[in-house]
């Protein structure tokens, strides 16, 4: 799996591996159990900070989506967790937010869900 | 005018080895055509391969030119004047064919713009990680060969010591074999060192990304194999490399060392090429933009400073980075400046050799070199008709100068300051040491010798 780090987006460059992270793992790119590059091997490829990755893997450890081991090394977790962060029920929120200030009906909102969830409307 | 073809062939020999690298550019490697990425449907467009040939003709005619160009020094008769030229030759050698390489990069990147070729994965440069690919370790290094090499090295500067012990040759020896051994044992440090180099991501082909990671990281290994083999051959040689039968033997060591290089280097491009023929049909990874005119890596989200090239086995600068840059800079700096080196050699070589005879002492200048002969210290004094093989073991070695310590026949080690062109050379032997002197006809060696007795 490739991740992309546009050094130009407003996004931290932590956030946008937490992400893409994430998102490998919900599409089956990346597998329960599946080993992650270590910290140091990732900086080195996308010749970042290692703090930059730390944080990034911190975070997605705190949120359950990998396991860091001091030996074992990262790896997405086995089990993925059920409750959605704090933060992914914020931004949900303030999507649904601009959605309605838009004029979109919840069955019109409903029918873009399932189509992104499905990976169609990036098609 | 064979030490003259030998010496322009020095300088020369550069050129056709940087027309074949040049010229292996217009093989698609990873995507990569003249420093710019393509998709695969555009690389057979007709305009591409318009600009390749035009590129491959232009480069061509400027690499013949420059080959040929310093051909007629071979009648010259200064060595300096020579190196001189070629100094100053040098710089076009070196710039024209980037010059060539930079318009065609721009051309085809105009044609890129023109024509949307981008990469599924956008337009504007990213970097790209392969997540599976830096987890697995494609290629590990073997390093008992380096061990073994840099075991050998001390074993033989350890038995030079005990050889050439007491003998006026140790300090040449060891300065010479120690400094071919400082090779030897950075070799291995530096393979550890590049084959941690940033992974190969070409696309989305984890598989792809890792066989070409470890073709890179497999022609540094060779590389880097020959080098420690070759400086510890080298090293071995170093008592008799200052001979006829030496200096022959480094020509024909140096040329094999250059065609194993380039074997390998054009292994791996070839290994690139064959690898990735049918890439660029789906998404791939597009760097075009931190390279500038498809030559020059500038990066500022990259903390690297070292950076692999794009297709081959050599690396770049990076530079965005103060290291980087300052690496660039020093070295363009160094070619620039090359000229002046021919200057300073000129001045070498036809300055007057002077020489003062007093009661007590006899004092023989040239430029910046004296050397002063007390008159009591002098033991025989000889005047010789011709020059005996001379081989240098420091200073100045040209066609009308020699100047420095030489090993010269039936002599030993002897200070020399002559022409070698001269008729007579004077012959003075102290308790330390052995003198030699011409001086090019201003002064008459019989009469010095007469005074001197």
């Amino acid at each position: 799996m490739l991740i992309h780090l546009d050094f130009n987006s407003e996004v931290p460059i932590y956030r946008q591996i937490r992400d893409q992270i994430v998102r490998g793992i919900a599409e089956g790119a990346l597998q329960p159990g599946e080993r992650l590059p270590s910290v140091r091997a990732l900086a080195d490829e996308a010749g970042i900070n290692m703090m930059t990755v730390s944080k990034s893997y911190q975070l997605l450890k705190q949120e359950g989506y990998i396991t860091l081991g001091r030996r074992s090394g990262a790896a997405v977790a086995q089990t993925q967790p059920k409750t959605l962060a704090e933060k992914t029920m914020a931004d949900l929120a303030r999507v649904v937010s601009e959605v309605r200030a838009a004029g979109w009906s919840e069955g019109e909102f409903a029918d873009l869900c399932r189509r992104v969830f499905q990976g169609e409307a990036e098609r | 005018m064979l030490m003259n073809l030998f010496l322009v062939a020095c300088f020369a020999c550069v050129m056709p080895i940087m027309y074949a690298v040049m010229r292996n550019e217009v093989k698609p490697k990873k995507n990569i055509v003249l420093g710019v990425t393509l998709p695969l449907q555009a690389r057979e467009d007709a305009r591409v391969q318009a600009v390749c040939k035009n590129y491959t003709h232009t480069l061509g005619w400027v690499s013949l030119t420059l080959t040929l160009l310093p051909l007629p020094l071979v009648f010259v008769r200064y060595t300096s004047v020579i190196i001189l030229v070629m100094c100053m030759w040098m710089i076009p050698a070196i710039a024209l064919p980037m010059v060539v390489y930079g318009k065609a990069n721009r051309r085809l990147l105009r044609l890129k713009k023109e024509n949307g070729w981008f990469s599924p994965l956008g337009e504007k440069a990213a970097v790209v990680v392969d997540l599976a690919a830096a987890v697995k370790e494609p290629f590990v290094l073997k390093k008992t060969q380096f061990v073994l090499t840099a075991a050998l090295s001390v074993a033989h500067l350890l038995f030079c010591l005990w050889f050439f012990r007491g003998k006026e040759d140790l300090l040449y020896i060891l300065l010479a074999a120690g400094s071919l051994a400082l090779f030897v044992w950075l070799s291995g440090p530096m393979c550890a060192f590049l084959v941690r180099r940033k992974a190969e991501t070409v696309g989305e082909n984890t598989n792809l990304n890792i066989a070409l990671t470890r073709v890179r990281r497999e022609g540094w290994y060779h590389m880097w194999l020959l080098l420690a083999w070759s400086m510890l051959a080298m090293q071995v040689l170093v008592p008799v490399l200052d001979t006829w039968l030496g200096l022959a033997v480094m020509v024909i060591f140096t040329a094999v060392l250059l065609v194993a290089s380039m074997s390998i280097e054009f292994r791996l491009r070839g290994r690139q090429q064959t690898l990735t023929t049918q890439s660029g049909a789906d998404a791939y990874t597009d760097e075009d933009e931190y390279w500038l005119f498809g030559q020059f890596y500038y990066n500022k989200n990259d903390s690297h400073v070292i950076v692999n090239n794009r297709v081959g086995a050599n690396t770049s600068v990076n530079l965005a980075r103060p290291a980087g840059a300052a690496v660039m800079i020093i070295s363009a700096l160094l070619i620039l400046l090359l000229p002046l080196l021919g200057v300073w050699m000129i001045g070498e070589e036809l300055s007057p050799i002077e020489c003062t005879v007093t009661a007590e002492a006899l004092v023989v200048q040239q430029g910046m070199s004296t050397y002063a002969i007390e008159t009591e210290d002098v033991t025989h004094v000889e005047v010789l008709d011709d020059l005996p093989e001379a081989s240098k073991r420091w200073g100045s070695n040209f066609s009308h100068l020699y100047k420095g310590s030489f090993k010269v026949e039936g002599h030993g080690t002897c200070e020399v300051l002559l022409d070698p062109t001269d008729d007579e050379f004077l012959l003075i032997e102290t308790e330390k040491k052995t003198y030699i002197f011409s001086f090019r006809g201003e002064m008459d060696a019989s009469e010095l010798a007469e005074q001197l007795q």
